[in-house]
């Protein structure tokens, strides 16, 4: 038996109730991916074919700079989703690198499926409307918080909410994320 | 400075879409026109890169065999004087090729006009093979490791300056690719 049915009552699930069909259609169309550490999930200039949902591991999103820096975007964890949604979309070449940056599991659905489980489950685009709701919503809090927020403030903000495991990757990803320098990160985590 | 692998990845599958995005979907009198008979068509720009390619792969499969794996994330960029000179003088300005270079003989592409697909899809296979190799290497300790070029047998570069020097090549020929097809529709 799969081990990884949770991910879509925790998902779909919300929001719908799933039918057996549904259920036997889910459960045929995702398919297991395992990453090793540092893998890719997606490489920057290539077309994403998958969505993902992340059964475990730590995965970073993040673009490269034009000084080559690496941007931290955003991370995806056990239970969220994952993938870069918007070249799985338009099928465009991506713009950022999908990262594992712990040994990872994931279950992908390919873009076939993805456009056929809301054409034969039409009531799964209430997860689909709160899906992008809570990228939208997630993003513009974000950036509030990038323009407003001290970087003490970013901080204390971020280890409020973000799930443990997150506290277990490279420092420097997180504060990339946070938008400050890996010293400063140190500091106000020795001090917390 | 350190070596940015990703950034080196990136462009490579930049160069591989715009292979598969605009070449791959050409008629086979377009991929074949030539504007005169001393210059390439873009189908042989495809195979003189298919050769340097296939020149280079058992190198790399055999310097990489030989460098151990490595946790670290961060590698020092290493470079040789005439490495980064290469890189240099192929990079194209602004998008333009200033000057044109001569290639060796042995890279004188040699297609049948019969088998367009063959070249492009051999174009993908080598790419997806040279994008392999790079992110191998980006595991492994690459330090003082160094391969032979095509540039003559004791001329040896280190492995991410063969990455950089092979990308900003193809990038030349790709904007040499563009200059054929704009001469071709004007």
């Amino acid at each position: 038996m799969t081990n990884y049915k949770h991910l879509f009552d925790d998902n779909f699930g919300r929001y719908t109730n799933i039918s057996k069909e549904a259920y036997d259609y889910l459960l045929r169309v995702f398919q297991v991916r395992e990453l090793k550490q540092r893998e890719f999930l997606t490489e920057a200039g290539s077309v994403e074919r998958y969505f993902y949902f992340v059964i475990s591991g730590v995965q970073a999103m993040y673009v490269i700079s034009n000084k080559g820096e690496k941007v931290v975007l955003g991370f995806s964890y056990d239970g969220s989703p994952s993938g870069v949604y918007d070249s799985f979309i338009h099928e465009t070449p991506s713009n950022y690198f999908m990262e594992a940056l712990t040994p990872s599991k994931l279950i992908a659905i390919n873009k076939q499926h993805y456009n056929e489980l809301f054409e034969r489950f039409p009531e799964f685009k209430d997860w689909r409307i709160n899906f992008m709701e809570t990228i939208l919503f997630g993003r513009a809090k974000r950036e509030v918080e990038m323009v407003t927020l001290t970087a003490k403030e970013r901080f204390d903000a971020f280890t409020a909410r973000c799930p443990q495991q997150l506290l277990t990757i490279p420092q420097k990803y997180i504060a990339s994320y946070l938008n400050m320098t890996p010293e400063t990160f140190s500091r106000m985590r020795a001090k917390m | 400075m350190e070596v940015n692998f990703e950034k080196l990845l990136q462009s490579s599958n930049e160069q591989k879409h715009f292979i598969e995005k605009e070449v791959a979907t050409l008629p086979s009198e377009v991929i074949n026109w030539k504007e005169s008979k001393s210059v390439w068509s873009v189908l042989e720009v495809v195979s003189h890169l298919n050769q340097v390619y296939e020149l280079y792969t058992p190198n790399f499969i055999k310097a990489l065999d030989s460098a151990p794996q490595s946790g670290n994330e961060a590698q020092k960029k290493q470079s040789t004087i005439l490495g980064k000179l290469s890189v240099y003088s192929m990079k194209p300005k602004s998008g333009k090729r200033k000057y044109k270079m001569t290639t060796f003989k042995f890279f004188e592409p040699s297609i049948s006009a019969a088998a367009p697909n063959e070249t492009v899809e051999r174009f993908i296979i080598n790419k997806d093979q040279f994008n392999g190799f790079i992110k191998q290497a980006r595991t492994c300790d690459l330090t003082g490791i160094k391969m032979p070029t095509a540039l003559g047998k004791r001329v040896k570069f280190f492995i991410p300056e063969i990455f950089e020097f092979l990308l900003t090549h193809e990038e030349r020929h790709l904007v040499q690719i563009q200059e054929i097809l704009d001469k071709h529709r004007s």
